[in-house]
């Protein structure tokens, strides 16, 4: 080889280089963002992708520019190591000079991520006060967080009464229901630890902490089950302490805001169910409230949780089930066919079929019954009558009951009417 | 080896032990006490084996014949103020014994610590016959009580000063004087540090001038008493639920201050204008009927904007008690503010344990006292 | 400074008989330990290297416990509603794997480089306190040892590293996990705080003659700030865990809500220090890779002066980012919205590294043994670790990502991918200057890549994961959350789990390196500058002697080693080597200092440190054991203060004349 030759190659090296080396960033950029789209899993409930309300898409528009611009840097960046590692492998040059740097460059490359920050940081400001607004605030919903399952209140007051007809306090668990395109504002608070509340598609999380209301802004878009998970560390069951949120459109809400405030009837006299009242009057109504229930002198029975339980409440279960899970909707109150074809339904016909609720052949009778014959080795909790020195002698979460199958038989009967 | 001041030593140690036993019995089982003088009994021992293994003197102190050299035989190093200052402690005690139990008690700890620092010097006088060995030995054996004894009275005068100092001035000298005075500590500190020529005499003279003073600043304030609003927080106990009827004759002016109001308020109650209502984070209109969750600890702040003295009352129905016997008896669950003037106001925090359903004779609400006709519906779900 | 001896009383009065006690029976027990080869030796040292080499051997078997434990954490997690362990033992095991990698493995074993090379980096023969140094290792290690000896009494801390209160009351975590994990957490935090006192006086006054700040390694650099973030940080958690101590044993009220208290203040306090404590944990490793990275490139470390100075950026503007943590917990929009600016502020020191190591190859004469490789694996890393933490700097996007795998994913690129890289980088680099010996390059290559594949399957899909809402701490995860398709949750974490044993081989085959090496003895005895290196601790012998240099060197330059190995013409700037490594020892080595002076051994840094778990046993179990562990306390306190200044034997006859290497010791520490 000749010395011109040699001479010409390495002059043409690094341009080639780089020519390739922008043909490689635009591949890879390419590659890696296909890749990283594909090795997704498809309708993850919690997707933080997939936002489903305006609050979760105004995080969804700002994160997913930071995200490609990261990507970018991330790329350079990498490239320009790859460079480096190639380009200046030893291959016998001399001992390069001894130079801690020209400051321009320093200042160059210290400015440029500042400048890029910059750029990120404001419209995070912007973002940070639109998603705290609450004058425009159009429903109010009070959100109870305790081991290890939420607590819905609707208050009846303001605009809840006037314009939504809750004319009474509604008080469900597990699953919140709001009616779509409306600006529901939770008021977020916790009865013992701190948890925090995420529905992903609807927005961010915002823990719950005791003696704090915490406002969390909901909004669903369109008509759906939209699943959540507590995301602040809170004990034993943390896993086991999940929700929904149930957007149903106006109509529809109206239907169940109607329901819930339906009048308490007992189940027809000789009935497994009406066994089941007795039942449930003896054994599960000192925690659990069924609205309506009343004592053999007429008067109504009011739960005493307070006494037996730490954070001093028990889901109230007159209306259980409207909902589709049941135990910090942890497990699922339908049958597997009948879960899908409500969850998976599109939004027109979502809310009659929520509406249903749970029906007698769609009823998962496998994991209730698990709980009702012991629901601490399904769920652990601190149930052990016998190791309640720490609290008094107060439970967190549910004991076993000790109950028979002709009792379990009877409640689940029972409880199949509470709707 | 038992040597003479370990003989005081292994003594007191054993006394305390003796102590320990006698205060278990005579106090019914109780500890604390005990564990004190078990401390002390362990000290004392391990003083004594320092005292043993330093060997205090292989010639008998006393024995001034058995050679010139001998300790006994040397004059004593010095002027002694421990007799003057031991019969000074005990005037206290005297003193004390007439007037106050306070000085009685100090004189008795002075002429304790004034007598074993007396017994101490005169034990190392004759420890041997070189006088800086001497002065060496006492060291040794009093300096770890000395000092951290010392540090710790030194601490606590200049803590107790520059509290009471805090706890008389005002809330805004407050911050002023503690930057000020942290500053100049700084300051200080850093030109000591940096010039490295100070004289040790100077910082000396500096640091107990500033001890000088702030002791002084500190006694006059502690005579002068803590600023009013203490003064009242402490008599009526603000930050304390009381049944009402034993709720305290004056408010905190400022509850924002209290820890609990700086969590969030559940529902902010306000008079005005004879009139009452309520505002919640979530609710932008006043609401004249509100929701609370049972089974929480909530917090709710009164905030009188009437003319007048005025007291919120939160009734959140009855208790019934089975006394026995058939018989029950029948009290109200009811959460009281102080009698609040215009413009003050005061948080309480409480936890309600029934829904509001429970009690359909004596309904949740809350009210103002002496006034009838204006009162918040309280709903719990 | 005379040792404390007492006069007969005859020798004090003009020499009569001479029956007075001889000075070294004058102090009964308290003789200082003398010299011997066994391990006693060891437990009596307070010579900076042998500390050092304690501390990382424990902080590295501390990091292999923290390690089994993350195994079990992803075999739980390998596939849906996992049983494996059940719900408290997997909190018991994420709360400690955390608390053991932070507190029993990372920082301890930054503290076991620090301890070991910045005396000889900034050539000093010991640090300014040995016997505070001895202390502070004892400390970590008997802290570390009861806060494990709660597995074996009940179980261990089940609240998270984090502990927020309220759940970590007596109330909601009745176990005794929790207490062993507060007052297992003060004893080390007095390792921690006495050994950033120790370097920071060493590091402002010991240095050689001529070593200005600006000509300090930067390692060395590094640690200075980490110890100063360390001096700041570790008072804050001592306050919070005090609090805490005193509402579980005392019944205090801190954080009990009806007694009018919040329960954030604990979050705020955890957190204050809690971030500057992610610098701290980074803070060494950074400095480790910007001494390899110039080596290996045969170049100055580009922009010396602004990398040292952005770490001391980082050390400033690292307390106040710490409500990033919170951006979930209820803190109003400006708040949030301070914080959030803030964290991206600290985004651009971190960057301007990254950048300046890149430059620092840029240019130069690369060679990739192992400890380059483990450095460029940092860079690599710890780039993807920090873009993921822009992405949560922005608070409204964090709230979607807060308490998910993505988090987990995060901070184990910053941690992993960063400080343990970084420490990696430090083992194979300095391994030849501690024990004599070259690690093998071939295992070595295998354990990086071990370690590069292993931790990339363990936590990228974490990305993945949690950005779909796996959330964290959770010790089942259900198919019901997981998605539909053949890269749904099952799969990743299937990945991932497949990824944290790859990674364990990557880390055993280290173990076995060393085995290799030294037991099978087929390691290349190391030469005393075997990679070329620029900074003062390759000046001298491999292993270093006790007092670390014959002669203490006159420093007149950054890279002091380089520029006496190296010339760099001015003109043509070409550089060209004017001594060998060997030549440079020897002509320094000429005219040995004489009266070296090296602190003496001592029994009282392990008792002392012993008696204080006691205490801890004594506030959990009884009371009264207390008052023996604070009596403990009391007596080794008085030892220490009384021990005389230096040994009894040897120590105090003058150096014979002609032998130079005899040491007199006399008092230190």
């Amino acid at each position: 080889m000749s010395t011109v030759g040699t001479m010409k190659d390495r002059v043409a090296e690094p341009m080639k280089i780089m020519r390739r080396g922008r043909a490689a960033l635009k591949t890879s950029l390419a590659v890696s963002a296909l890749a990283f789209l594909a090795s997704c899993a498809r309708d993850a409930p919690q997707d933080t992708w997939q936002p489903a309300g305006p609050n979760a898409e105004q995080i969804d528009n700002l994160q997913r520019p930071v995200f490609y611009v990261a990507g970018v840097v991330g790329v350079i960046v990498f490239v320009a190591i790859g460079w480096a590692i190639w380009r200046y492998r030893d291959r016998g040059q001399a001992i390069p000079e001894q130079t801690h740097g020209k400051p321009v460059v320093e200042i160059v490359l210290t400015v440029i991520p500042a400048l890029i920050l910059l750029g990120v940081a404001i419209p995070t400001a912007g973002t940070i006060f639109k998603l705290a607004k609450t004058s425009d605030t159009e429903m109010t919903i009070n959100v109870t967080g305790q081991q290890w399952w939420w607590e819905y209140d609707y208050p009846a007051v303001g605009s809840n009464e006037e314009q939504y007809g809750i004319t009474a306090p509604i008080v469900t668990s597990g699953q919140l229901v709001i009616p779509e395109n409306t600006k529901v504002l939770l008021r977020v608070t916790s009865r013992d630890v701190i948890h925090s509340y995420w529905i992903p598609k609807l927005n961010g999380k915002k823990d719950s902490v005791p003696g704090r209301v915490h406002l969390l802004r909901l909004e669903g878009a369109k008509p759906g089950i939209y699943a959540g998970q507590c995301t602040e560390f809170c004990g034993l069951s943390h896993s086991y302490m999940r929700m929904e949120a149930v957007v149903l459109s106006r109509a529809d809400y109206d239907a169940w805001v109607a329901n819930q405030l339906e009048a308490y009837t007992s189940p027809a006299a000789g009935t497994l169910a009406a066994e089941g009242e007795g039942v449930f009057i003896q054994q599960c109504s000192r925690c659990h409230q069924v609205n309506g229930l009343l004592n053999a002198d007429g008067t109504p029975i009011i739960s005493a949780p307070d006494q037996y339980i730490v954070s001093g409440v028990a889901p109230n279960l007159t209306n259980l089930m409207t909902r589709n899970t049941f135990a910090g909707a942890s497990w699922d109150l339908l049958t597997p066919e009948c879960r899908e074809d409500v969850w998976k339904s599109d939004s027109v016909t979502f809310g009659a079929k929520y509406l249903k609720g749970v029906t007698t052949d769609c009823l998962n009778q496998k994991d209730l019954r698990e709980w009702l014959r012991n629901a601490p080795l399904k769920k652990p909790m601190y149930a052990n009558p016998e190791n309640l020195a720490a609290t008094g002698g107060k439970y967190r979460g549910m004991p076993a009951l000790g109950l028979t199958e002709d009792q379990i038989n009877s409640i689940v009967a029972y409880l199949l009417e509470r709707k | 080896m038992i040597t003479t001041s370990s003989k005081l030593f292994y003594g007191l140690g054993t006394l305390s032990f003796v102590g320990a036993l006698v205060w278990v019995v005579a106090h019914d089982g109780s500890s604390l006490g005990s564990v004190a003088l078990i401390f002390l009994a362990i000290s004392l021992l391990f003083l004594g084996g320092i005292a043993s293994y330093v060997r205090d003197g292989h010639v008998l102190s006393t024995d001034t014949a058995a050679h010139p050299s001998a300790p006994a035989a040397q004059s004593a190093s010095g002027n002694s103020w421990w007799p003057l200052a031991s019969a000074l402690s005990l005037g206290m005690v005297v003193v004390g014994l007439i007037s106050s139990p306070g000085i009685f008690k100090i004189g008795i700890a002075l002429s304790i610590a004034m007598f074993g620092e007396w017994m101490i010097t005169n034990w190392s006088d004759r420890a041997s016959a070189n006088a800086a060995y001497n002065e060496k030995v006492r060291g040794w054996v009093v300096h770890p009580l000395e000092i951290p004894i010392g540090g710790a009275l030194l601490m606590t005068v200049i803590v107790l000063s520059f509290s009471r100092i805090m706890l008389s001035v005002s809330t805004v000298a407050g911050p002023l004087i503690f930057a000020v005075v942290g500053t100049v500590v700084l300051a200080g500190g850093s030109l000591v540090s940096v010039r490295r020529g100070v004289s040790k005499r100077l910082v000396g003279g500096a640091c107990a001038v500033a001890l000088v003073a702030l002791t002084g600043v500190g006694l006059a304030t502690a005579l002068n008493g803590e600023r009013h609003e203490l003064v009242e927080a402490s008599e009526y106990d603000h930050y304390a639920v009381h049944p009402c009827g034993e709720e305290a004759e004056e408010y905190d002016e400022e509850a924002s201050r209290a820890v609990s109001a700086k969590s969030s308020i559940a529902a902010t109650v306000i008079f005005k204008d004879g009139e009452l209502y309520a505002e919640m984070d979530g609710f932008s209109e006043p609401l004249t009927s509100i929701s609370l969750q049972r089974s929480y600890d909530l917090t709710i702040l009164f905030r009188n904007e009437s003319v007048g003295e005025h007291r919120m009352i939160l009734n959140y129905g009855n208790v019934i008690e089975d006394l026995g016997g058939g018989v029950t008896r029948d009290s109200k669950l009811q959460a009281c503010t102080a009698l609040i003037g215009e413009g003050g106001q005061q948080a309480i925090t409480v936890r309600i344990p029934k829904p509001s359903f429970a009690s359909p004779l004596s309904p949740y609400n809350i009210v103002v006292s002496g006034i009838e006709d204006s009162s918040i519906e309280v709903s719990v779900p | 400074m005379t040792i404390i001896e007492r006069p007969s009383t005859e020798v004090a009065i003009a020499g009569a008989v001479p029956v007075g006690v001889k000075p070294s029976e004058a102090l009964g027990v308290f003789k200082r330990p003398a010299a011997s080869s066994s391990w006693r030796d060891w437990v009596v040292t307070v010579d900076h290297k042998k500390l050092g080499i304690m501390y990382g051997v424990a902080a590295f078997v501390f990091f292999l416990i923290g390690g089994v434990e993350a195994l079990l954490i992803r075999l739980q997690l390998i596939a849906p509603d996992g049983k494996v362990l059940n719900a408290d033992q997997y909190n018991q095991m994420f709360t400690m794997h955390a608390t053991t990698m932070v507190f029993l493995f990372v920082m301890p074993m930054a503290a076991a480089f620090a301890n070991y090379f910045v005396p000889l980096q900034i050539g000093a023969r010991d640090v300014a306190f040995p016997r505070i140094n001895a202390f502070g290792f004892w400390c970590f290690l008997f802290g570390g040892l009861f806060l494990n000896s709660s597995w074996f009494l009940g179980g261990g801390a089940d609240g998270g590293w984090f502990m927020y209160a309220p759940n970590s009351s007596t109330l909601f975590s009745p176990s005794h996990g929790v207490d062993f994990w507060t007052l297992g957490l003060q004893i080390t935090g007095i390792a921690s705080l006495t050994g950033a006192i120790n370097l920071i006086v060493t590091i402002l006054n010991m240095r050689a003659p001529g070593m200005k700040m600006m000509r300090m390694p930067i390692f060395t650099w590094m640690v200075l700030v980490t110890q100063f973030l360390l001096l700041f940080a570790i008072p804050v958690i001592t306050v919070a865990l005090f609090l805490l101590t005193f509402q579980r044993s005392f019944d205090a009220t801190f954080f009990d809500v009806a007694s009018g208290a919040d329960p954030l203040l604990w979050q705020h306090l955890f957190w204050i220090f809690g971030h500057p404590e992610v610098y701290i944990l980074i803070l060494p490793s950074f400095g480790i890779i910007s001494e390899v990275i110039p080596v290996f490139s045969k170049k100055p470390l580009f922009g010396y002066p602004v990398v040292a100075m952005s770490g001391a950026a980082i050390g400033f503007v690292g307390w106040g980012v710490w409500a990033h943590h919170m951006f979930a917990s209820g803190l109003g929009p400006v708040s949030v919205t301070v914080f959030s600016m803030s964290t991206m502020a600290i985004a651009v020191p971190t960057g301007v590294k990254i950048v300046n190591w890149i430059m620092t190859m840029w240019g130069g004469k690369l060679t990739f043994a192992v400890p380059m490789l483990f450095a460029i694996g940092l860079v690599t890393q710890f780039t993807i670790g920090g873009l993921s933490g822009v992405t949560h700097a922005v608070a409204p996007s964090d709230t979607q990502q807060t308490d998910t795998y993505y988090i987990v994913a995060h901070f184990h690129y910053v941690l992993f991918g960063g400080a343990v890289f970084g420490l990696f980088a430090g083992f194979y680099y300095w391994w030849p200057k501690m024990f004599g010996r070259q690690l093998s390059e071939s295992i070595g290559k295998w354990n990086f890549w071990l370690m590069v594949i292993g931790m990339n399957m363990t936590f990228g899909p974490m990305h993945i994961l949690g950005l779909q809402g796996q959330p964290r701490r959770m010790f089942v995860w259900t198919e019901a959350r997981a998605g539909e398709g053949l890269f749904n949750f099952g799969f990743w974490n299937r990945i991932s789990s497949i990824g944290s044993f790859i990674l364990s081989i990557g880390i055993l085959l280290f173990i076995i390196n060393i085995f290799y090496t030294h037991k099978m003895k087929k390691g290349a005895l190391a030469s005393n500058d075997p990679w070329d290196a620029r900074t003062l601790e390759w000046m001298t012998d491999s292993p270093p002697k006790e007092h670390n240099f014959d002669v203490i060197p006159q420093i007149n330059h950054l890279d002091e080693f380089f520029h006496r190995k190296y010339e760099q013409d001015s003109a043509t700037h070409s550089v060209t080597q004017v001594h060998s490594a060997d030549e440079v020892m020897a002509e320094l080595n000429a005219h040995p200092d004489e009266h070296i002076h090296m602190p003496s051994r001592s029994y009282w840094p392990i008792l002392l440190a012993l008696s204080l778990p006691v205490i801890g046993y004594g506030l959990i179990y009884n009371r009264m054991l207390m008052a023996v562990g604070v009596a403990m306390v009391l007596l080794t306190m008085f030892g220490w203060a009384m021990e005389p200044a230096t040994s009894p034997d040897e120590d105090f006859d003058p150096p014979e004349s002609g032998d130079t290497h005899a040491k007199e010791l006399v008092p230190h520490g």
